[in-house]
């Protein structure tokens, strides 16, 4: 009688630790989860601001570049 | 000239918007981080469970789990009779037989109960003892003993014994069960003629199944009629000794070991602790799921309701199995033998997988959310 009473206690009170202890693994679990993917996605991101700024400048250079072309162009048509 | 200088106008245009376009996406890419903690601020707040219409749900779905919980709990506290009455599928059985070798009719497997009900012994079963076989069949382990009542070996060995009247035991040992009287001594101290299904001489379990196979064969359709009989005469019964506090043993394991299924069922590891448990979780959760979608609005995020109804049943399954695990955890205190026998096993499997499974749905609604949110703020300015 003492056997089993003391065996359900144990059993009963190893389902709670389970359930606790799954229910709090798969909270932290959730919330490192989605922050992981963030942040990850966050150093993926700078690196691509990066990259485009570098563009960016390039394509300002280029730009610059035409535009004097262009400008000499002009000026030499307008002389001509 | 002027069309040429109309021509640079409009690439100067041109360029300074992709200017702009561009600065804008640098911007979003570099203040990424905070965007998607934006968005996830969002996703939480609007997933949150704190409303009218949630809450409600919430406590429908706490009583529906709560009504399956107590009368799981009532079911296991009823006796054999109680049970069977309230099956549909049951009817009156006495036991008719004709005590034929390997035969049951039709009629006799309708009428009778089923035969590894059995457990008492011919008393004019009297060979040698070196010849003597005991079956030990008792009310106490007949459910682990016969092998008719395990939940998935029963399916063949049960509806192979229904048929041709005999009982077999867990290592595959059979014996006759054929229609005798009993002298029996009642409650009111006064003796009795009681005709009762009884254990007789050894069977062989190969001729069993030999028997079934010739009977089809000559039978024919009517054969085949009576071993469907027989197979639901079976899962009929199975069905009603699954609620019990008795119950009916893991599938298998009483081949197996037939005192260590008893000893699991003791402590609430049985058929009827896991599978009753589960049904009406599973049933309960689809119902709540159902009702909570067709509550749905107009314009109402899809994702952020997806993630409100997983949720939702989640908590309701904590709660529930939470209050079930509480009530156990103080009859096991006060000395309730038979607390984990009433606990509802199956119930608590399903609120763990569906802990695990809503975390993984709702992590993936969310990173999904967040996407989203970013993408729309990165296309605000396009290239047009």
């Amino acid at each position: 009688m003492k056997e089993i009473r003391r065996t359900n206690l144990e059993i009963v009170g190893g389902l709670i630790l389970s359930a606790c202890c799954i229910t709090s693994t798969w909270w932290l679990m959730r919330n490192n989860t989605v922050n992981a993917v963030k942040d990850a996605k966050a150093e993926k991101d700078k690196e691509h601001a990066e990259d485009l700024r570098r563009i960016e400048e390039q394509r300002q250079k280029e730009f610059q570049m035409f535009r004097s072309i262009i400008d000499s162009l002009l000026n030499n048509k307008e002389k001509v | 000239m002027t069309e040429i200088t109309k021509a640079i106008q409009d690439w100067e245009e041109m360029v300074s918007h992709t200017d702009e376009v561009l600065k804008h996406r640098i911007s979003v890419y570099e203040h990424s981080e905070a965007i998607l903690s934006a968005a996830q601020e969002e996703f939480r707040f609007g997933s949150s469970l704190f409303n009218k219409k949630d809450m409600s749900f919430l406590v429908f779905a706490c009583v529906l789990h709560g009504m399956a919980k107590y009368w799981i709990r009532k079911m296991r506290m009823m006796n054999d009779k109680e049970l069977a009455d309230m099956n549909p599928l049951h009817h009156e059985e006495h036991s008719t037989r004709m005590n034929n070798k390997y035969y049951c009719s039709r009629e006799e497997i309708i009428s009778n109960p089923v035969p590894f009900d059995a457990i008492v012994l011919d008393p004019e079963y009297k060979l040698p003892y070196w010849q003597r076989l005991k079956p030990g069949f008792k009310g106490t382990n007949h459910r682990f003993k016969a092998l008719g009542h395990d939940p998935l070996l029963g399916l063949v060995v049960g509806t192979a014994n229904i048929i041709t009247s005999t009982i077999t035991r867990s290592d595959f040992r059979s014996w006759h069960v054929r229609t005798e009287q009993h002298e029996r001594l009642k409650r009111n101290g006064k003796m009795a003629i009681e005709t009762l299904d009884t254990i007789c001489e050894p069977a062989s379990t190969i001729e069993m199944f030999k028997a079934i196979g010739e009977r089809l064969d000559k039978e024919g359709k009517e054969g085949w009629i009576t071993l469907g009989t027989a197979l639901t005469k079976e899962v009929v019964h199975l069905l009603t000794d699954m609620p019990s506090l008795m119950s009916l043993p893991l599938p298998v394991i009483s081949a197996i070991s037939p005192d260590f299924a008893h000893k699991l069922s003791l402590y609430g590891i049985n058929t009827g602790t896991i599978v009753e448990g589960t049904i009406a979780n599973k049933i309960i959760n689809f119902v709540v799921a159902f009702l909570h979608r067709l509550c749905m609005e107009e314009g109402e995020d899809e994702r952020l309701y997806q993630a409100r109804t997983s949720k939702l049943i989640t908590v309701a399954n904590l709660i529930a199995t939470g209050g079930d695990l509480t009530v156990t955890l103080f009859q096991a205190y006060k000395g309730d033998l038979k607390a984990m026998r009433k606990f509802d096993l199956g119930g608590y499997m399903c609120t763990l997988g569906n802990l695990v499974s809503s975390t993984k749905l709702i992590n993936q609604l969310e990173c999904k959310y967040m996407e989203e949110k970013f993408k729309l703020e990165l296309n605000r300015i396009t290239f047009g």
